[in-house]
């Protein structure tokens, strides 16, 4: 006889953001569907934007997500500088895109090491999280905030660098490129890496393309997409970069695709240093109103495509600001795709090789048909 | 961008352009046959963006804007659509691009424009339990706490 179970995984985990509960209905090991169940933690930031001055939402819109609080306020800057018409200068331009490689940076390590302790491989989450921790100093000493940085100005920047910071940047990252290749070895050679993500969750191109990801994810199956090069902001356009992308489409593929991106990273920060411009960092004048305008500002997050969409009616408060952050098609329109073939212990590996920007791995309610529910840790699921 | 232009003036639709973006008007009822002749053409070469909705309280309607980029022609094509805000009802894409699913459900929660053809739509999407018959990105709606 046929039975299949549902099992919930989440919706809360105090580690990751943005709770989000997955429905995974299985028949023994192997899934039949999953079902994301959405709507445990909205904040209403794009109603709350409404209510606040140009300035005000500026801080509100940087507290989105607090792994990639740099490139939400970036985004939401550029999307003013578009409606009023204000020129960055360009060594602003260029510690923009520092900081945003930094961020880029310290969240790739964050979900390489996230993934190896779903995968089990707990030595290598260690690691990756002690190399972690001095890009998040660097980021500190370039924006004076370890996390939550409010770096941003419409028109420039908050702080400038100096001679000694280039050079503990530059130290700190020559240091991690060495590690990053042993950690390339790791997850291209090591059985116990290759045997947990190769062929899982593979999502197709012409698929990626159909359900709109972006980032790492769409790279992952071959889309060349990066808004980086595709519609360059702050100082990209004038840094030679590498587009990295894989065609396997699986969570391997995924994850690998953010080594390289580190690897990129580094170079164009290494880049940005050496070509760093002199001059202002801001305008004299922070502008509060803005004229009556609409604009759409894009930049590549850590987990792709990043989209603010605002409309000003004139005066000092935005009219609308639509977010579309790119954890909301990777989350929502893969979990559509991606667990075909599977069995229930490759869904958290999966799940984790978006980078999703969710708490949901740590508990799990098994509900039977009758009914009847039980908590269970995801480690002794996994056991 | 000009293969962009070119299915437009064939579709007799007028359009603005402003540095990488085109954008377009089309009424309500054109906009399902429009995107699925634009997504047969340029199958695979194009991604749905986001959809948007804005509520123009004042002008009595709602506008939603089908953000679409092209991925070889680096361009991002905006269709722009209005429905009146007391017939809040538009035809449903999901079957022409199935990525749309979550932006029309995101829709519906927060703004209440029922997309026709979706059966994904669920209200408390979003929105906790406490104001699930309510439409908090309506400008006449206001949160109760001050």
């Amino acid at each position: 006889m046929k039975t299949s179970i549902e099992i919930p995984v989440g919706p809360q985990h105090p580690a990751l953001h943005e709770p989000l509960m997955l429905k995974v209905r299985v028949d023994g090991e192997h899934v039949e569907n999953v079902q994301v169940i959405t709507g445990y933690n909205h904040r209403g930031i794009e109603k709350l934007g409404e209510s606040k001055s140009f300035l005000q939402a500026m801080y509100v819109f940087g507290r989105v997500c607090g792994i990639c609080n740099i490139v939400h306020q970036l985004t939401y800057v550029q999307v003013l500088e578009k409606i009023g018409n204000i020129e960055v200068p360009p060594r602003a331009r260029y510690l923009r895109s520092l900081v945003s490689e930094l961020e880029r940076i310290h969240s790739h390590l964050l979900v390489l090491a996230v993934e190896a302790e779903i995968m089990g491989f707990q030595g290598l989450f260690m690691l990756i999280m002690r190399d972690r921790e001095p890009v998040m100093k660097l980021k500190e000493i370039v924006t004076g905030q370890r996390v939550i940085a409010d770096f941003m100005w419409p028109g420039g920047v908050k702080r400038d660098i100096d001679d000694q910071k280039i050079q503990t940047i530059k130290k700190t990252l020559d240091l991690l490129k060495v590690r990053m290749k042993k950690y390339k070895q790791v997850f291209s050679e090591d059985s116990t890496v290759l045997n947990r993500l190769k062929g899982v969750g593979i999502i197709k191109k012409n698929e990626a393309v159909q359900y709109g990801l972006v980032g790492p994810t769409a790279r992952g199956s071959g889309v060349k997409t990066d808004i980086r090069k595709d519609e360059p902001y702050a100082a990209f356009g004038e840094i030679p970069f590498n587009l990295i992308t894989y065609s396997e489409g699986d969570s391997w593929a995924r994850m690998l695709v953010r080594i390289d991106e580190i690897f990129e990273s580094i170079n164009i920060i290494e880049y940005l240093l050496d070509h760093l411009p002199t001059g202002p960092i801001a305008p004299k004048f922070i502008k509060r109103r803005y004229p009556e305008g609409e604009a759409i500002s894009r930049s590549e997050a850590p987990r792709g495509e990043l989209l603010y969409h605002m409309i000003s009616k004139g005066g000092d408060k935005p009219y609308r600001v639509k977010v579309r952050t790119p954890s909301f098609p990777n989350i929502l329109n893969g979990s559509r795709i991606a667990f075909r073939d599977v069995v229930l212990a490759d869904v958290p590996v999966i799940f984790g090789s978006f980078d999703p920007c969710i708490s949901c791995m740590e508990r799990i309610i098994v509900v039977n048909q009758n009914g009847d529910e039980r908590i269970i840790n995801i480690r002794e699921l996994r056991k | 961008m000009s293969s962009i232009k070119d299915f437009l003036i064939e579709k007799k639709l007028e359009f603005s352009e402003k540095e990488n973006k085109i954008i377009v008007s089309i009424p309500k009822e054109r906009i399902k046959d429009t995107i699925k002749e634009l997504w047969n053409r340029f199958n695979n070469k194009m991604y749905l963006a986001t959809i948007t909705g804005i509520d123009y309280i004042e002008q009595n309607i709602f506008e939603i804007d089908y953000e679409i980029w092209f991925y070889d022609y680096k361009t991002l094509l905006i269709i722009k659509t209005d429905i009146p805000r007391d017939q809040p009802f538009l035809d449903s894409i999901i079957d022409i691009i199935p990525g749309a699913i979550p932006y029309e459900q995101e829709i519906y929660d927060l703004l209440g424009v029922e997309f026709k053809g979706n059966k994904y739509l669920r209200k408390g999407f979003f929105v906790p339990s406490s104001i699930i018959n309510v439409c908090p990105l309506r400008k006449d709606w206001q949160s109760d706490k001050k």
